[in-house]
């Protein structure tokens, strides 16, 4: 069990990284993400790509988030600018279809084949707690999610600009009464989400063993909303205790022989179930504050 | 947040963790009446190590008792010689009622009836066959077949093979076939190595007159390793590309839904050999190589007897279609004695990070030096990948045939050193002296490297050259089902031999073995056709 807890952290971690962006977005604007794991993966490729070139890994890293950064404005510019005005039910879609374009267009570039990059860090066996062996790069993950997750509860919490942000999401005509320009603030938002995307890509794929087309979208979108509904998708550390629940029920369902050997999925459907639990008993999540449940942008309306 | 807006953010979020499952809830339902209905079998004692937790015995694992040992299986040759049609069955006694007992050929249908008629506590062998399925009729549900009773040995209907004949898919120059394969998904063939080389057969043949005359076509298709895609793509192949028959390549449940819905439209349908369940008992299915049960008992010897470990862990996808493949290996491993298992698991499809590690810890914890496992490239990577980083090095055996990819080692390398996978297709080591038209062909359509996946094609299509050429130039499917079920011994010396007939439809008896070799991240080929170890 305690092994299950430590491997619940670590592989959580991961979770949360992309969660981050995720909270970002809806926290600003409202938008569930679904692009959020392509950009990500978009990252992973370029790493790749530069990495296969020859170029430094510290700076094909450095390209990587560069792509990130260059898809997350790309998508604010032609995808949801134009349809900021409309319901957010629209925009969830277009960013599903940025997603799925993404897929195809790394499909149609890159074609269907499985790849891999090395760590960043490669020492496998830094610590070992309760046994259970903690690579550099789990805890680059770790280290990187916590200090993130710390720093954009104080950007919003302490800063101008976290505010500037707040207030576009809540209120974008007085905000811009205000002087305040929503454009630049969304091209802040979005671009911002997508690095923190990138991030959690490439510092994930190493530990993935391979990555192909839609690697971030189908390994980790779907745990990465969960925890950051779990967390409380207004809450930006919510989104780090988030990860860290969903990657706990999970190893733990695993390693509860009941569950691995005769019930087909059962981590996904422990996951689901607390997901409902919380959802049932405490709908702003764990972290959220309770006027958190309404998207900012729709309360405004 | 408007109702609305938080209702399809609910709705979309519901869908996909469903999807992230892998299961249907009528398949979860019904894969827990078979489990439940497992518990109720009472196997005869084995051993076991009751140390160990997770530790699976032939009840709790819900395996079918194993059956007595082959008199004298120790007398079986090392390795099956190509084209020999008399290869002794590894310690499967055939059913005496099936009228392939008395024949050259391993009943392998009757693994599945074996299975069943355990599940009923029944120790006979199962009876002849009943009655003739109708045409068209849609295999029978897993649910049927684990409440039912022995499924009766398939034989194609009588219209199927004497009624009109049906000439869709073929024209006086060409022969028009589908192939699906998963391109996207957890088990991501690499595209390109596909779409190069999936009609090279095909123009090599045709320099040398094709198949009577004609020409074949090759139409591709992702499946995207998806049942409800791979539905989807055959479908789109039979009613709109007018296929005269299809081949799925990989992916059990993929090739199972296809399997099923080319069955129900009579179209013939050929696959890489995976599970037996759900495909036992359609009448236009063919294994084109062993599937996983039947790799089941070699694999068992290559641990025992090739390895020398003993404990054994099995980690096997969590897929109602490879409910048998589990308990067969388990028979199995106990059958060949002195080997412990020490774990048994079942794997998301799509199984998480979280899932993974916690995996590769408890198969750590758990002892075992021998791993089976019966999962996709990515998750199989993932797991050794997580293994490797715990300072766990156990051996990898497995089926294949994805993981025998080279691009497996190359991405899975090093935590993959050492790693034995049976394979229907050999590796580029081995293949001149196999079939020296390979590479040459390769060379000349396609590129200067000639690639594993290329020789996959090469022989699956060779193998399905050798059964349009036993049909003859009057093609049709009822034609073509007749030449294909006479009993015929179809030799392309890089798949092995398969025989088919009106009970059989897993006809290898062979696989070649891989061993992953991490000096040059490659699978090298230690075993041509082989049987037994």
């Amino acid at each position: 069990m305690r092994q299950a807890l430590v491997i619940g952290v670590v592989a959580g971690s991961g979770y949360g990284l992309i969660a981050l962006g995720l909270v970002l977005v809806y926290k600003s604007s409202g938008i569930f993400n679904f692009a959020q794991g392509e950009f990500g993966t978009v990252a992973v490729f370029a790493l790749w790509g530069a990495h296969s070139a020859g170029v430094p890994y510290g700076v094909a890293m450095l390209l990587g988030l560069g792509a990130a950064l260059a898809s997350g404005l790309v998508t604010e510019r032609f995808v949801v600018r134009p349809l900021f005005a409309a319901p957010r039910v629209t925009l969830l879609v277009a960013t599903a279809g940025v997603s799925l374009f993404a897929i195809g267009a790394e499909l149609w570039l890159g074609h269907s084949q499985l790849r891999f990059v090395a760590p960043a860090l490669g020492r496998l066996d830094r610590m070992s707690v309760f046994g259970f062996h903690v690579s550099d790069q789990r805890l680059l993950v770790i280290a990187t999610l916590v200090a993130l997750a710390v720093a954009g509860a104080a950007f919003f919490a302490r800063t101008n600009l976290g505010l500037a942000v707040l207030g576009l999401s809540q209120n974008p005509l007085a905000t811009e009464l205000m002087g305040i320009s929503a454009e630049r603030l969304s091209r802040f938002t979005w671009g911002t989400a997508a690095v923190l995307g990138g991030l959690g890509g490439i510092l994930s794929a190493p530990l993935a063993g391979g990555f192909g087309p839609g690697f971030v979208t189908l390994s980790s979108l779907i745990p990465a909303f969960t925890a950051a509904v779990l967390g409380g998708m207004n809450s930006l550390p919510g989104a780090l205790v988030g990860g860290i629940v969903v990657g706990v029920a999970e190893s733990v369902t695993v390693s509860s022989p009941l569950f691995s050997e005769h019930v087909p999925g059962a981590p996904s459907v422990v996951v689901f179930a607390l997901l409902v639990a919380v959802l049932t008993f405490r709908p702003q999540g764990l972290l959220g504050p309770r006027s958190g449940l309404a998207a900012p942008a729709e309360r405004a309306r | 947040m408007s109702r609305k807006y938080r209702r399809s953010a609910a709705l979309v979020m519901t869908l996909l963790l469903a999807g992230a499952c892998g299961q249907k809830p009528s398949t979860i339902r019904d894969s827990a009446a078979a489990r439940a209905k497992e518990f109720q079998y009472e196997a005869p004692a084995e051993p076991s190590d009751e140390g160990h937790a997770g530790v699976a015995t032939p009840a709790d694992a819900g395996v079918a008792a194993p059956e007595p040992a082959a008199p004298d299986s120790a007398a079986a040759p090392p390795a099956q010689p190509i084209g020999d049609g008399n290869a002794p069955v590894l310690g499967l006694p055939a059913p005496a009622s099936t009228p392939a007992a008395s024949g050259p050929l391993r009943p392998t249908r009757s693994r599945q009836a074996a299975a069943t008629a355990s599940d009923t506590s029944s120790s006979e062998p199962p009876s002849a066959p009943a009655a003739t399925p109708a045409s068209g009729r849609p295999a029978p549900s897993e649910r049927e077949q684990a409440t039912s009773g022995p499924v009766p040995p398939p034989s194609p209907p009588r219209e199927a093979i004497e009624g009109p004949p049906d000439r869709t898919g073929v024209s006086d120059t060409t022969i028009r076939i589908g192939i699906h394969a998963p391109v996207t998904g957890a088990a991501p063939f690499p595209q390109h190595a596909f779409e190069q080389s999936n009609d090279l057969y095909w123009k090599f043949l045709a320099e040398k007159g094709g198949v009577h005359g004609r020409k074949v076509e090759v139409v591709f298709r992702d499946d995207k390793y998806n049942p409800s895609s791979a539905v989807q793509a055959c479908r789109e192949m039979v009613e709109e590309q007018k296929v005269f028959a299809i081949i799925g390549f990989a992916g059990a449940d993929q090739i199972t839904a296809c399997a099923r819905y080319a069955d129900s439209v009579n179209v013939p349908y050929f696959s890489g050999g995976v599970n037996e369940e759900g495909l036992a008992g359609l009448n236009r299915y063919f294994a084109i190589s062993q599937t996983y049960d039947q790799q089941s008992a070699t694999l068992a010897k290559l641990m025992k007897n090739r390895i020398g470990k003993t404990k054994v862990a099995i980690v096997v996808i969590a897929s109602p279609s490879l409910n048998n493949t589990v308990k067969s290996i388990t028979s199995e491993v106990l059958r060949a004695g002195g080997l412990q298992i020490v774990r048994s698991s079942r794997i998301g499809k799509y199984a998480s990070d979280a899932e993974l590690l916690s995996e590769a810890q408890q198969l750590r914890n758990s002892g075992a030096d021998v791993v089976y496992i019966l999962a996709a490239p990515i998750p199989f990577i993932k797991l050794a990948t997580n293994a490797q980083a715990q300072g766990y090095h156990p051996t990898w055996v497995g089926p294949g045939t994805t993981n025998g990819l080279a691009v497996v080692a190359e991405a899975g390398c090093p935590s993959v050193e050492g790693a034995k996978f049976l394979s229907p297709f050999p590796q580029l080591d081995v293949i001149d002296a196999l079939d020296p038209d390979y590479k040459a062909s390769f060379r000349r359509w396609v590129g200067p490297n000639p690639d594993d996946v290329g020789i996959l094609m090469w022989g699956l299509n060779k193998s399905i050259h050798q059964m349009l050429e036993a049909t003859g130039r009057d093609l049709s499917r009822q034609s073509f089902l007749k030449a294909v079920t006479s009993g015929r011994v179809f030799h392309s010396n890089v798949y092995p031999d398969v025989s088919y007939d009106s009970t059989i439809r897993f006809g290898a008896k062979t696989a070649h073995l891989l061993e992953a070799d991490c000096t040059t991240r490659s699978w090298k080929t230690t075993g041509r056709f082989v049987a037994d170890f």
